[in-house]
C-alpha cells in the first residue's frame, strides 16, 4: 500500500471540506456528511480525524473572519492542502481503477 | 440553549487548542437541531455528543505540538516586550527592584563562594573524612602540642589508628640565589604523607631510612615555591640548594594546592619540607620527658569512627594519669578533632552567622519588592482589568505579571552576579588571612547554580503572590465589579503592612547582630595591649645553622644589627625579642622559684621571653618596679631576669619581687637568676588570651639558663616619625652585616595589632554593612507604605481637612502607622533575634549574646527608621489640598 493512502473517513472528511469551500469548519462538516453521506459522525471524531489530516499534511486549517452569527467569534476553517487534493485525486484514480470492468453482481455469495 | 453541564464537561475534557471550535461546531449543530427537530432531541443528541467524545485520543491527537509551543514560545516573547516597554514606561519602579534584588542576590552569591570554598571545599586529602588532628589537653592550655613520647604510645597502642604522623613547623633561609629568602618549613615524619594521602606531583616522597639524622639532607618543595622560585624547572629535582648554609638535595615536588593542616590558618605556610629526625633514642625518654611541641595527624583504622578514637584515647589518658604520668591535676585529655573541623573550625561559626544574615538581607529585599510589585499592580488593574475583559484568561494575567517578575529578577540576578565578583575580591581585601581558604573563592559553576536557583526563587517570591492578587483582583472587575486595585482592599494594604512589619522584624535581627558585634570590636579595641603600638617597625631575622653554628656568633651577629638600626636616623629605641606578642605564640616553661613550695602535683611555669636591651622601651612596655636590662648585663656577670605583674602578684603576694630567685633549666646546672625588675603585664597569644605568669632573660644570658640561643629574633624599633618608612634603611643595615641573610615579616607594630582582631573586624564590618542594607531597604519598605497610604486615602485626607482636621493631625496619622509597623515587627524581631544571637556566642568578647544595651537600643534604631521611611509621605498628607483632593474623586 502506498504510504499516502487514505481511510474512508479520511476521504470523506477531506471530500466535505473540498465542497463546502470557505464554510469548512466544524458544525457545517458534520452537517454536509450526515445529510449527503448519511453518517452521523460524533464532533469527536470529525475533529479527531481533521487533526490527524492536519498533521499529515492534507488539510490546513486557520482562523477564518469573525461570522456575524455567534457573537462575530472567529471560526477555524479547513482547506485541503496541494498534498491534500493530490493524494485525495489519486485514492480516486485507485478506486476508479478497481471499479472499471468489475461487476460485483456476478458474484454472489455462496453458501 | 445547549444543556450547560453538558457544555461544561466537553470545555473541559477538550484540548485547549480544538476548545472554542468544538463547542462552537456544537452549539451550532443544537441550533440546527432545536430549529428541525425540536429542543429535547437537540438536547439528546447533545449529550450524545458528550457520551461519544474521546477525549482520549483528542488529546493524543492534539498534543502540545510545535503549534502550542510556538504559541508559548510566541506569547513569551509578546509577555517580554510588553514588560520591557512597562519598564521603560516607569524607570524607577524597574530600577528600584532591580537595584535591591541585585544587591540581595550579589551579598548572597559572595558570601556564598566564601561559604563553598571554606567550608565546603574538600582539603587536598585523600579520603579526608578518616584523617583526624590530634591535640594535647590539659589545665591552662584547652588544645597544645603533642610530646614525642605520646606520639610513640598513639602508634603503639591506640588499635582505632592506622597511623600517625608527627611533625613541626618553623622557618628556613632559602641562600641558593642572590634572593635570599625567608620561607616556612616543617619537618615531617616520612609516613605522613600517607597519613595524609598525598603523592607527590614530581619526584618521590622521604623514605624511613631518610628520616634517621645523618643522612637527612634531602628536600621537598611545596608546588607553590617551586613555581614562584624556580619556575617549575623539573631539572631541579636531585639537584641541590642551598638551605640555613647546608646544601640539600631536592627529592620532590608536592601537589599544588597541598598543605599541613595546619598551614591553612599560617601567615607563611611550608615551602620546604624536612625529613623529622626525631631524637636518638627517643625510645628511652620517660613519657612526660619529650617537650609538647609537635603537631599530630592520624588516619582512623578501616570503620573506625573518630568517637571510638576519643574513647580510646580517653581511656588511655586516663590510663596514664593513674599510672602516674600524668598528675591528676593536669586532668591531661588527647584531643582528635576531623582534620576538615580543624582547619575551619573557628571561622565555621562566623561564617554561618553571616550566611544567615545575607539570607535575611536576601528575604529583606524580595519583600520590599513584593511590596512594590504590589503597590503598582494598582496602578496595574485598570489595564488588567481591559486585558482581562477582552478575553485573557487568569492563567494567561497571571503569566503575563510573572514574566515580569522573572526578567526583573534575571537583570537582578544578573547585576547581583556583577556585584559579587566584586564584592569577593573586596572581602578577600577586607579579611587580613585569618580565614582559611578565603582566596580561593571564586564564582564557580556551583555558585552560579545557587545564583540562578536565588533568582528564580525570589522571583516566585516577590512575584507570585501580588501576580495571583491581581490577576484575580481582574477576573472580578472583568465581571462587573468596580474597578478595585489590589492593595488597595483591606486585604491589601494588610499584606503590604504585614510585608513591611516582616521586614522591619528581619531588620532587628541583623542590626542586633551587627550591634553585639559592635560592642565587642568596642571591647576589643579598648582592651590595652600592655604596649603602645603606634610608630613601631618590627622585622623578624634569623640566623642560619650554617653560618652561625654558636651562642657567641647569633649574639654579635644580632648586636651587629641592633647597632647598626640604632644608628639610624629617627629610630629611638631598638631591642629584639624572642616572640613577638600578638604575632607568635609563646609557650611556658617549668620554673623553680626559691622559697615557694609548690602544692603536690604543681608544677610552677611561666611563658618564656628572651629580649635584649632596647626591647620594652622600644614596645613601651612600663617597669614597675626595679631596673630593665642594659647593656652590662653580659654573659659574664649575674644572671638577671625579669617578671611580669601577674607573675610578682602570684609568688609574692604583698612584698616586693626584686632580689628573689628563680631558676629555670635545660643546660646542665642551670644558674639561679635574681630579678631585678617588675614589668607590666602584655596580651601575648591573642589580644583576649589570658595573662599569666611570665619572665624575661636577656638574650645575652639565656644560653646560661638552656644551653642554647634563640636563633630566630623580632626586631623592634620605636621611631619618631612614620614606622614604615624605615623598612627599606632596616633591611640595608641588615645586609650591611651579612648578605644572604633574608630579612622577613616586616610589619609595624600596629599591623600586627590590628591583624589579631581581624576575623572580629571582618565579621563586624560585614554585620555592620549587611544590617545597615537591611535598615537601607526597610526604610523604603516604610517609605512605600506611607507614601501609598497617603496617596489611597488622599480623598479620605481632604474632607477631614476640609471638615477642620489640623494638618498635623494628619502628619500624626501617616507617622502612627509607620511607627506602628515598625513596633509590630520590632517586637517580632527582638523575640527572634533573643533567639537567635544566641548562636553569636563564640564571635563575642566582652558582650553576652542578650546584652541588655544592643537589644534596647536595636528598637530605637528602628523606630528611627520608620520615623524617617515615614517623614516625606507624612508632609505630603499634611499638605493636602482638600479642594483638589475631593474634585479628583469626584472626577
Amino acid at each position: 500500500m502506498p504510504r499516502d493512502s487514505l481511510g474512508e473517513l479520511e476521504q470523506l472528511l477531506m471530500l466535505a471540506v473540498a465542497r463546502l469551500g470557505a464554510d469548512a469548519y466544524g458544525a457545517e462538516i458534520q452537517r454536509e456528511l450526515e445529510e449527503l453521506a448519511s453518517r452521523p459522525l460524533t464532533i469527536s471524531t470529525i475533529y479527531v480525524t481533521l487533526v490527524r489530516l492536519e498533521k499529515k499534511g492534507y488539510v490546513r486549517s486557520a482562523r477564518g473572519e469573525p461570522t456575524p452569527i455567534r457573537g462575530g467569534k472567529a471560526k477555524r476553517c479547513f482547506r485541503l492542502t496541494p498534498r491534500g487534493v493530490r493524494v485525495l485525486e489519486e485514492s480516486r484514480i485507485v478506486l476508479e481503477r478497481m471499479w472499471s470492468g468489475v461487476d460485483v453482481s456476478a458474484h454472489p455469495e455462496r453458501h | 440553549m445547549p444543556p450547560m453541564l453538558a457544555r461544561r464537561l466537553i470545555e473541559h475534557l477538550t484540548p485547549r487548542r480544538l476548545r472554542e471550535d468544538l463547542l462552537s461546531a456544537l452549539d451550532d449543530g443544537f441550533e440546527r437541531r432545536a430549529r428541525t427537530l425540536g429542543a429535547d432531541a437537540a438536547r439528546a443528541w447533545y449529550w450524545r455528543q458528550l457520551l461519544s467524545l474521546d477525549w482520549v485520543r483528542l488529546r493524543r491527537e492534539c498534543p502540545r505540538d510545535e503549534h502550542l509551543k510556538e504559541a508559548w514560545m510566541h506569547s513569551f516573547w509578546q509577555d517580554a516586550r510588553f514588560a520591557f516597554r512597562s519598564f521603560a514606561r516607569s524607570p524607577s519602579f524597574a530600577i528600584v527592584v532591580v537595584v535591591t534584588l541585585s544587591l540581595g542576590i550579589g551579598a548572597n552569591v559572595a558570601l556564598m563562594s566564601v561559604a563553598r570554598a571554606v567550608l565546603l571545599k574538600p582539603l587536598p586529602y585523600e579520603n579526608e573524612e578518616g584523617v583526624v588532628s590530634i591535640w594535647s589537653q590539659w589545665t591552662g592550655f584547652p588544645k597544645t602540642w603533642v610530646s614525642i613520647p605520646e606520639y610513640r604510645m598513639y602508634r603503639e597502642t591506640i588499635r582505632s589508628l592506622d597511623e600517625v604522623g608527627l611533625y613541626f613547623s618553623t622557618s628556613a633561609n632559602l641562600e641558593d640565589r642572590d634572593d635570599p629568602e625567608r620561607i616556612g618549613l616543617a619537618a615531617v615524619t616520612p609516613n605522613i604523607f600517607d597519613v595524609l594521602g598525598v603523592s607527590p606531583s614530581a619526584g618521590r616522597v622521604f623514605s624511613a631510612e631518610e628520616a634517621k639524622l645523618e643522612v637527612s639532607d634531602v628536600i621537598l618543595l611545596s608546588h607553590r615555591i617551586w613555581e614562584r622560585r624556580y619556575g617549575g624547572d623539573v631539572s631541579l629535582l636531585g639537584s641541590r640548594v642551598e638551605m640555613d648554609g647546608v646544601p640539600r638535595t631536592v627529592i620532590g615536588v608536592l601537589p599544588e594546592r597541598f598543605q599541613l593542616p595546619t598551614d591553612f590558618n599560617a601567615e607563611a605556610p611550608t615551602d620546604v619540607y624536612v625529613p623529622l629526625d626525631v631524637p636518638a633514642g627517643f625510645e628511652s625518654l620517660p613519657r612526660l620527658g619529650g617537650s609538647h611541641s609537635y603537631y599530630a595527624v592520624g588516619r582512623l583504622a578501616n570503620g573506625a569512627s573518630v568517637e571510638e578514637a576519643r574513647a580510646e584515647f580517653l581511656a588511655a589518658n586516663e590510663r596514664d594519669t593513674a599510672d602516674g604520668i600524668y598528675t591528676p591535676d593536669w586532668r591531661f585529655r588527647t584531643l582528635v578533632i576531623p582534620v576538615s573541623e580543624d582547619v575551619v573550625g573557628d571561622v565555621r561559626p562566623a561564617l554561618l552567622v553571616l550566611l544567615g544574615a545575607v539570607g535575611f538581607v536576601l528575604l529583606i529585599a524580595c519583600t520590599n519588592v513584593a511590596s512594590v510589585v504590589l503597590s503598582r499592580s494598582h496602578e496595574r488593574s485598570r489595564e488588567v482589568a481591559l486585558r482581562s475583559s477582552l478575553g485573557a484568561s487568569f492563567g494567561r494575567v497571571f503569566r503575563q505579571l510573572i514574566t515580569e517578575s522573572v526578567l526583573l529578577a534575571g537583570m537582578g540576578g544578573l547585576t547581583g552576579l556583577v556585584l559579587a565578583y566584586w564584592a569577593i575580591d573586596g572581602l578577600v581585601g577586607l579579611e587580613p588571612g585569618s580565614i582559611p581558604r578565603l582566596t580561593e573563592a571564586r564564582v564557580d559553576g556551583g555558585v552560579l547554580l545557587f545564583a540562578l536557583g536565588a533568582t528564580l526563587a525570589t522571583a516566585l517570591l516577590f512575584g507570585v503572590m501580588p501576580a495571583i492578587a491581581t490577576a484575580r483582583s481582574s477576573l472580578r472587575s472583568a465581571v462587573g465589579d468596580p474597578v478595585r486595585a489590589v492593595g488597595s482592599g483591606v486585604f491589601g494594604q494588610r499584606l503590604r503592612g504585614a510585608l513591611v512589619a516582616l521586614q522591619m522584624a528581619l531588620a532587628v535581627v541583623l542590626v542586633a547582630g551587627a550591634g553585639l558585634m559592635i560592642r565587642t570590636f568596642a571591647t576589643l579595641v579598648r582592651v590595652d595591649p600592655g604596649f603602645r603600638t603606634e610608630n613601631v617597625l618590627t622585622f623578624r631575622l634569623s640566623a642560619p645553622m650554617g653560618s652561625y653554628p654558636d651562642s657567641p656568633s647569633i649574639l654579635s651577629l644580632f648586636e651587629r644589627v641592633r647597632e647598626g638600626l640604632r644608628a639610624l636616623p629617627g629610630v629611638e629605641e631598638v631591642g629584639a625579642v624572642r616572640v613577638l606578642p600578638l604575632a607568635t605564640s609563646i609557650g611556658d616553661w617549668g620554673t623553680r622559684i626559691e622559697g615557694y613550695e609548690p602544692r603536690p602535683g604543681e608544677n610552677p611555669s611561666a611563658d618564656w621571653q628572651v629580649a635584649s636591651p632596647g626591647y620594652l622601651e622600644a614596645m613601651g612596655i612600663p617597669l614597675i618596679e626595679g631596673r630593665v636590662f642594659t647593656d652590662e648585663d653580659r654573659p659574664d656577670t649575674e644572671p638577671v631576669i625579669l617578671v611580669n605583674e601577674s607573675m610578682a602578684t602570684k609568688y609574692w603576694p604583698g612584698q616586693s619581687a626584686i632580689g628573689k630567685r628563680i631558676m629555670i633549666g635545660g643546660a646542665e646546672d642551670p644558674p639561679w637568676s635574681r630579678i631585678v625588675g617588675v614589668v607590666g603585664n602584655v596580651r601575648h597569644n591573642g589580644i583576649t588570651a589570658e595573662i599569666k605568669s611570665k619572665w624575661y632573660r636577656p638574650l645575652s644570658q639565656f644560653h646560661q639558663s638552656s644551653g642554647f640561643t634563640p636563633s630566630a629574633v623580632t626586631f623592634v624599633m620605636r621611631t619618631n616619625g612614620s614606622a614604615e618608612l624605615l623598612a627599606r634603611s632596616a633591611r640595608e643595615v641588615v645586609r650591611e652585616v651579612d648578605p644572604k641573610l633574608p630579612v622577613s615579616d616586616v610589619r609595624t607594630l600596629q599591623d600586627v595589632f590590628s591583624r589579631s582582631m581581624g576575623s572580629s573586624r571582618f565579621t563586624m564590618a560585614l554585620l555592620v554593612l549587611l544590617s545597615g542594607l537591611a535598615l537601607a531597604l526597610a526604610v523604603v519598605g516604610v517609605y512605600g507604605v506611607a507614601s501609598y497610604l497617603v496617596g489611597q486615602r488622599s480623598r479620605e485626607i481632604g474632607l477631614r481637612m476640609a471638615l477642620g482636621a489640623s494638618p498635623s493631625k494628619m502628619l500624626g496619622l501617616v507617622i502612627r502607622q509607620g511607627l506602628f509597623l515598625a513596633a509590630l515587627g520590632t517586637s517580632v524581631g527582638v523575640v527572634a533575634a533573643y533567639s537567635l544571637t544566641q548562636s553569636m556566642d563564640s564571635l563575642l568578647y566582652g558582650v553576652e549574646p542578650r546584652d541588655p544595651i544592643t537589644f534596647a537600643l536595636v528598637p530605637l534604631v528602628l523606630l528611627a527608621a520608620a520615623l524617617a521611611g515615614s517623614v516625606v509621605p507624612a508632609v505630603r498628607a499634611s499638605r493636602v489640598d482638600p479642594v483638589r483632593a475631593l474634585r479628583a474623586e469626584a472626577l
